[in-house]
């Protein structure tokens, strides 16, 4: 595959200029100016930074779109947001739902489905290659992308809005009458963080101030035998691990496009390569994709257009050896960690040398559609299209990686979609003045997800890597494995259908230009809802005024000003085809640490589904209500553009698993009822700050949102509900995502200092358990001297209340300087990863998840000496993560990218008369600096939960120098 | 252009006709109300699954042996301080382990898949002409038997509970704590009649249960279902806990007098200890007890005592999370030439290391169960096991029933069972000037016969019930102490359940 395309472009370079000769050329235009809309980007302007995914390219370019990368790793799943979440992230099933949908030239893309956690007993990544499904989209290809959150635009694509609206990607349209051949290629490195090492000397350090203070000769015996033996090189020589971790990393991009045609019949074909990778841990990704479009009018307003691309990505991933034994579903003895010594850390990495972890993703999408114009007023369109992406992951562990049981796991799942739309609308102005649009359509759209995953332990060796099965079928032994044992390989297979057929009918009115009206209804059909629901029709209304145009002609220091508003509703779709069937039976015989038992004495076994939640009759379906009001302006010569929307968006009746019925067997049971409103504002300001004339040009732009997510109801007119197995509170009137914490304020050095209830003279003690010295001291909120959940408190928000970008562009003769800034405000960071490390107890002597440490154990990011030395061994749990000591401001300013190109066609020697028509070199940097008051790692990466667990690579400075020109 | 209109507003209404049609699709893993219970194969896995939920409650968080073993028990915990809590009964500590401890919803699912089943065999019997009228008589004998004996496992570990006998389902109402003593009364009534019904064995042309079980030979069935002999040693161990000792004696009796129709035997002490021996996958002289059989891929990692058990150089580990100390072990089996442990007190080496090895190392490493992957291996590098959950066999039974009788007077009697054990183990017959108590004697017996497999706890609660000797033990019996608190979890859900008093 990779030689292929390799060759492919090769050919293309030699042969391109021959296909360019003798043909009419058109010159490009560059702008002096670009000037960016509110909610659209322009690749043009982004396509030279070695973007990995569709997020990073729409971080911080777009207002209300939030951008939630949990580690820097390439193609890692990565989350947004489109003005916050109307889901609570309880379980990282919850981040799958509420993505918005991105829809590629009309096709809706389809995305993985979270099933695969059922049968996971960790959460962590998806199964199989969990790649970013939109890093297969090539940002060279891309025309622009809008980011629609008005319900009068959105509505148009029902339930797929529900998250906060769409984005729409439209790739570029061929060109017509010449010949167009473009390239755009970079080469770069990836720079090596420095991070500050520890050893064991460190370590033993640091655990001593405790051991000092509080331990009994008893709990002196269980010291970790690692931390023991100073003359132990591996542990207490040099901590050098960072040269085998971290590496300067070569990155390079390349994409080639032939663009082609004529009015009747034209045609675009793109291939493009590009490896991004991460300097930790030798992890990076390849995309290799291919498209090709095609338009025919074979007959006056008939026109039959095309278009089919494919895209494989094909990944290497971080060794976290948490994800290894979550993916094992089993973990070794973990008493003596990885040694911060290189030799032993580069033995350990050499084992690696005997095992595979491919972990490929194919992407295939295309559409055909029909458009018939009949005279100037009637349109029908019908398209067609599918979009299918596949994902197969092949690994392999050897023995000598985990106490010789070695490991075999291969995966093979695909998402497909397919869906038809027609639509028929009628477009008429009378009298110049009234303009009417009606239309009417249709939409089915069904999608498919299924997956097969089999895993087994303990091959005979570490050279048969993969499990054969006896092939003869004459034999009783047909079929049963060769060289696996039967009892130790573990099959699994797992399917969700779901379809969506929906009707719409829109009618618009518009009045000279100045002022518009406009209806939608529309009927959306799910199969995942219950029978007597599938069906819910919902309105959409848009109203708009054209002040410039009305009373404002004559003003020419205001050169537009718009205001529009809309109020719509759209259903969310029910995230699993299990809401459909209403009480239902399922096979519920999984424990702790087996999460996969289906059957017991070789029979398959099945009950109420007790575990998963009871789901009774009356499920109804959920939607979202939003009021968005925008006003659009320009002002002083279009030199100042500024668009701002108020939005407020709620969502109503939305499913919630409550805690219920556990007399009955029952862990929750799903209840519609829950509410959630998203409010705030979007605003972009783009501004073009120097006169016409000079010749240096400078164009800043800003783009805030406002966010503001409460909780208006819970089913059951519930007040306040925990969930998350208690770690997280939804409180009506709060945020979703707010942390729930006990505030910390300070040590209680003697027993002494402990209060006592002036009554019964009881002490203060923690769910029954008496405080002692060492313990923290824990503000009791309720004063009833027992400090419990009800002492908790609701503090922060994970995600961001304000967060935007700061882009400048400087234009000087040839010359163009993009700086853009990231930023974050109002969100709050956990400090997991500090937490864990001063939970040494609770984290030493166990097979468990807890006690896996990583060979990032021996760095210390972070002031140590901010916390209070608390009694690790106190039953209450001193260094528990739901208390304020580890929260932080989590804030940041980030340079993101900064970025030089150079047009040589604008320079004087260049001859205008050429074949080449642009020509422009660019050098670019990435992840210069971040301004936070966070005291940890990068603010930036954390989980769904707001954890800075230190699972995440850094997002590495990353340098470029590209070309790119057009023929 | 108006016939474009038309056709279109015809194609619109024919779409919109077929368009439900388009949206029924059954869901690929869960089963619709109406496409179950229609035939004996739903029957089938719906009566699998009340064995499996029970399974997996009882091996959630290895809790049979949390709630049964350690709590004032013989083992000790190296450094997991979750365990440590549970051990000094101190179970309202802030740890996961005790919180998930303390919730029963996994006994009240088991209760709710057996209520389900009695309420709607009856359409299986109507729909399917398969389903006979005697297998249907087995099956609701089987649910009501797993039922009760749920009902008692949920009295010995929290005291009063709701008693729910019917599934309610759709019309979930929350119900109060009830008194045990009308739970057990319950248990007992309802164990008394479904033993009727009950095979000794299935597919063994039992009056009871004639043919072939659900069309599977006798060996699929070994040990995994509930059995007479088994309704009659769960009703001898809920009248033991009770302290009505003169029936617990009837009912051990019975089970005494005909277990060898249901295919259980003494069992040797090397049986005992062998990885392919008594722990291994399914017996049918387990008389209770929930299989993880290696041939049907349903070894585990955890729901095993290896799991906590072992360590260097059984299995890769480097310390078990318990340990029997030594002290313990020499206090405990202070008999000469006992199988399952002895030392030799001249030279001060073990005679006998069935139950410890590693004695002499500082933590000797409890070896009495250890069916490491199938059980036929002695290799260390997988901690995958295929132990079954033993709720109670014919030695227990053999004990239990010394206890009745030598509580009512039975003194003979007593001693001979007690004996047949001793026998067993090579050990000493008892002699009453040497050893003092019949009764101490006994509880000494079943300490050492039974360690490890989940009784300690429930017989310490009873020797003392009978001995009223320890104050403080006392103590706790009277103040609720001995139950497990309730989970914040349940007691948030449902308004009418009450916190243990003890660990309010």
């Amino acid at each position: 595959m990779r030689v292929l395309v390799r060759i492919f472009i090769t050919c293309l370079a030699v042969y391109c200029s021959q296909f360019a000769f003798g043909q009419d050329t058109v010159k490009l235009h560059y702008p002096v100016v670009r000037v960016t809309k509110a909610d659209s980007i322009s690749p043009e302007r982004e396509n030279i930074y070695p973007y990995s995914s569709l997020h990073q390219l729409l971080k911080g370019n777009t207002a209300g779109v939030y951008i939630q990368e949990p580690t820097g790793e390439s193609g890692a799943f990565t989350s947004m947001a489109l003005r916050g979440s109307a889901i609570p992230y309880i379980t990282s099933k919850d981040i799958y739902e509420s993505q918005p949908t991105v829809v590629l030239d009309g096709i809706p893309l389809i995305m993985d489905h979270p099933f695969t956690f059922d049968i996971q007993l960790f959460g962590y990544n998806h199964l199989g290659p969990a790649t970013n499904l939109l890093s297969a989209i090539d940002p060279n290809n891309i025309e622009k992308i809008e980011v629609v959150k008005d319900f009068g635009r959105a509505a148009l694509y029902g339930p797929r809005a529900a998250n906060g609206g769409v984005i729409l990607i439209t790739t570029k349209a061929p060109v017509i009458g010449r010949r167009k051949i473009s390239f755009n290629t970079y080469f770069g490195m990836v720079q090596r963080p420095h991070v500050y090492t520890t050893n064991s000397k460190f370590e033993n350090d640091f655990r001593q101030q405790f051991y000092n203070k509080y331990a009994t000769t008893e709990q002196m015996q269980t010291y970790p035998l690692y931390l023991r033996d100073s003359t132990n090189n591996a542990y207490y020589g040099p901590s050098n691990w960072t040269d085998l971790y971290f590496k300067n990393t070569p990155v390079y991009g390349v994409n080639a496009s032939l663009s082609s045609g004529t009015d009747r019949a034209n045609f675009r074909f793109a291939a493009g390569n590009q490896r991004s990778a991460n300097t930790a841990d030798n992890s990076n990704m390849d995309r290799y994709n291919a498209m090709f479009e095609i338009n025919m009018v074979p007959l006056q307003g008939f026109t039959v257009s095309s278009m089919i691309s494919a895209t494989r990505l094909e990944r290497k991933r971080s060794r976290w050896l948490r994800d290894r034994f979550a993916e094992m579903q089993y973990l070794p003895d973990l008493s003596s960690p990885l040694p911060p010594n290189k030799t032993y850390y580069g033995q350990y990495l050499h084992e690696y040398t005997k095992s595979f972890d491919d972990n490929k993703t194919n992407e295939v999408n295309g559409y055909f559609k029909l458009n018939v114009k009949l005279g100037d007023s009637w349109d029908i369109t019908s398209q067609f299209g599918f979009d299918y992406n596949e994902g197969l992951r092949d690994l392999f562990y050897p023995s000598t990686l985990l106490e010789t049981v070695n490991y075999l796991s291969n995966y093979f799942g695909y998402n497909q979609r397919v869906f038809f739309n027609n639509t028929i609308s009628y477009n008429h102005t009378w009298k110049g003045k009234h303009r009417v649009n009606v239309e009417v359509g249709e939409g089915f759209q069904a999608d498919y997800h299924r997956y097969n995953y089999a895993y087994a332990y303990k091959g005979p060796n570490d050279l048969i890597r993969v499990n054969l099965l006896n092939s003869d079928n004459t034999k009783p032994e047909y079929l049963l494995p060769k060289s696996f044992d039967h009892a130790l390989i573990f099959t699994f297979l797992d399917k969700q259908r779901s379809r969506l057929l929906s009707f719409h009918g829109r009618a618009a009115y518009s009045y000279n230009e100045q002022l518009d009206f406009s209806v939608l209804f529309r009927a959306d059909g799910s199969s995942s809802a219950q029978p007597d629901n599938w069906w819910l029709y919902t309105p959409t209304f848009t109203a708009g005024l054209n002040i410039k145009n009305t009373w404002l002609k004559d003003n020419n220091s205001i050169n537009a000003l718009k205001l529009q508003a809309s109020w719509g509703r759209v259903g969310r779709l029910m995230p699993d085809d299990r809401f459909g069937e209403g009480p239902q039976y399922t096979s519920d015989l999984s424990f702790s640490n087996n999460p996969v038992r289906f059957s017991y004495n070789g029979f398959p076994g099945i009950s109420r589904a007790y575990s998963s939640g009871y789901i009774g009759y009356g499920i109804t379906w959920p939607y979202t209500d939003q009021l968005n009001i925008n006003a659009t302006t320009a002002l002083l010569n279009n030199k100042v553009q500024i668009s701002l929307d108020v939005y407020n968006k709620t969502d109503h009746n939305m499913l919630l698993g409550v805690p219920f019925g556990a007399e009955y067997g029952y862990n929750i049971r799903y209840k519609n009822g829950m509410a959630v409103r998203n409010r705030g504002i979007d605003l972009a300001v783009n501004a073009t700050v120097l006169p016409a004339k000079s010749a240096l040009q400078w164009v800043p732009g800003i783009t805030v949102n406002y966010n503001r997510n409460t909780l208006l109801a819970l089913p059951d007119g519930l007040d306040e509900l925990s969930v998350a197995n208690g770690s997280k509170l939804l409180k009506v009137g709060n945020s979703i995502d707010q942390y729930w914490v006990l505030e910390n304020d300070g040590i209680y050095n003697r027993d002494a200092d402990i209060p006592v209830s002036p009554g019964e003279g009881k002490r203060l003690n923690y769910k029954g358990i008496p405080l002692l010295a060492g313990d923290p001291r824990w503000k009791d909120q309720n004063g009833d001297h027992v400090i419990d959940d009800k002492d908790k408190v609701l503090k922060g928000h994970v995600s961001p209340v304000i967060s935007g970008g700061f882009n400048n562009d400087f234009y000087w003769k040839g010359f163009t300087l993009g700086v853009s800034f990231y930023y974050t405000l109002g969100r709050k960071v956990m400090n997991a990863e500090v937490a864990n490390h001063f939970d040494f107890i609770n984290r030493e002597g166990k097979i468990d998840m807890s006690a896996v440490k990583e060979i990032t154990f021996w760095s210390k990011a972070g002031n140590y000496d901010k916390y209070p030395l608390y009694n690790p061994w106190s039953t209450v749990d001193a260094y528990r993560l739901d208390q304020d000591l580890f929260l932080e401001n989590g804030s940041f300013l980030k340079l993101r990218n900064l970025s030089l190109q150079y047009d040589l066609t604008k320079a004087k020697w260049w001859n205008k008369k050429g074949k080449i028509n642009g020509l422009a070199v660019y050098g670019t940097a990435t992840n210069l600096f971040t301004i936070t008051p966070y005291t940890g790692g990068d603010p930036e990466l954390v989980d769904f939960n707001g954890f800075d667990t230190g699972y995440s690579l850094p997002l590495s400075r990353t340098y470029t120098i590209g070309l790119k020109m057009d023929l | 252009m108006k016939r474009l209109f038309l056709i279109t507003i015809i194609i619109y209404c024919t779409a919109f006709a077929g368009c439900n049609k388009l949206l029924d699709i059954d869901s690929s893993h869960a089963v619709s109300e109406e496409n179950f219970w229609n035939s004996h194969e739903d029957t089938r896995t719906a009566l699998v699954s009340v064995y499996g939920l029970l399974r997996a409650a009882m091996a959630d968080n290895n809790a049979w042996w949390m709630y049964g073993e350690f709590r004032k028990g013989d083992f000790y915990a190296t450094q997991r301080q979750d365990m440590k809590a549970i051990i000094r009964n101190d179970l309202k500590a802030a740890y996961p382990l005790l919180e998930s401890l303390s919730n029963w919803r996994r006994f009240y699912a088991v209760i709710n898949a057996t209520n389900m089943f009695l309420e709607h065999v009856g359409e299986v019997r109507e729909r399917d002409p398969k389903y006979s009228e005697q297998n249907m008589r087995v099956d609701i004998a089987q649910m009501r038997c797993i039922r009760a004996y749920v009902y008692f496992f949920l009295v010995s570990v929290w005291g009063d509970v709701p008693l729910i006998t019917s599934s309610h389902d759709g019309e979930f109402a929350n119900k109060p704590r009830e008194d045990k003593q009308t739970i057990l009364a319950f248990v007992e009534k309802e164990l008394v009649q479904s033993a009727a019904d009950l095979p000794y064995k299935y597919s063994s042309n039992d009056p009871q249960q004639l043919g072939s079980y659900y069309n599977e030979t006798s060996t699929r069935w070994y040990g995994v279902l509930a059995r007479k002999h088994t309704a009659y040693a769960i009703l001898a161990h809920v009248a033991a806990w009770q302290g009505k000792y003169v029936d617990a004696s009837v009912y051990g009796q019975f089970v005494l007098d005909n277990y060898s129709k249901g295919g259980s035997y003494y069992v040797n002490t090397d049986e005992l200890v062998s990885g392919n021996g008594f722990f291994k996958w399914k017996k049918d002289n387990h008389i209770l007890a929930f299989n993880f059989d290696w041939g049907h891929v349903d070894a585990s990692f955890s729901g095993h005592l290896e799991e906590m058990t072992l360590a260097e150089p059984v299995i890769n580990k480097a310390l078990p999370d318990i340990y029997v100390p030594k002290d313990t072990i020499l206090s405990v089996f202070d008999q000469p030439v006992d199988e399952r442990f002895s030392l030799d007190t001249l030279t001060g080496t073990p005679t006998s290391q069935r139950y410890f090895s590693n004695f002499n190392s500082q933590i000797p490493i409890f070896t009495k169960i250890k069916v490491i992957q199938d059980g036929n291996t002695s290799d260390p590098s997988f901690r995958i096991f295929s132990s079954t959950i033993v709720i109670t066999r014919l030695e227990n039974i053999a004990l239990l029933q010394a206890e009745a009788l030598a509580v009512i007077g039975e003194q003979q009697r007593a001693i001979d069972l007690l004996n047949t054990i001793r026998d067993l183990r090579r050990i000493k017959r008892y002699d009453s000037v040497r050893e003092g108590d019949l009764i101490d004697a006994i509880f000494r017996e079943r300490r050492k016969e039974l360690m490890g497999e989940g009784w300690r706890w429930f017989d310490l609660i009873r020797y003392n019930k009978i001995k009223q000797n320890d104050p403080a033990f006392m103590e706790l019996i009277a103040k609720g102490g001995i139950y497990w608190p309730v989970a914040e979890d349940v007691i948030k859900q449902n308004p009418l359940i009450t916190q243990n008093p003890y660990w309010q």
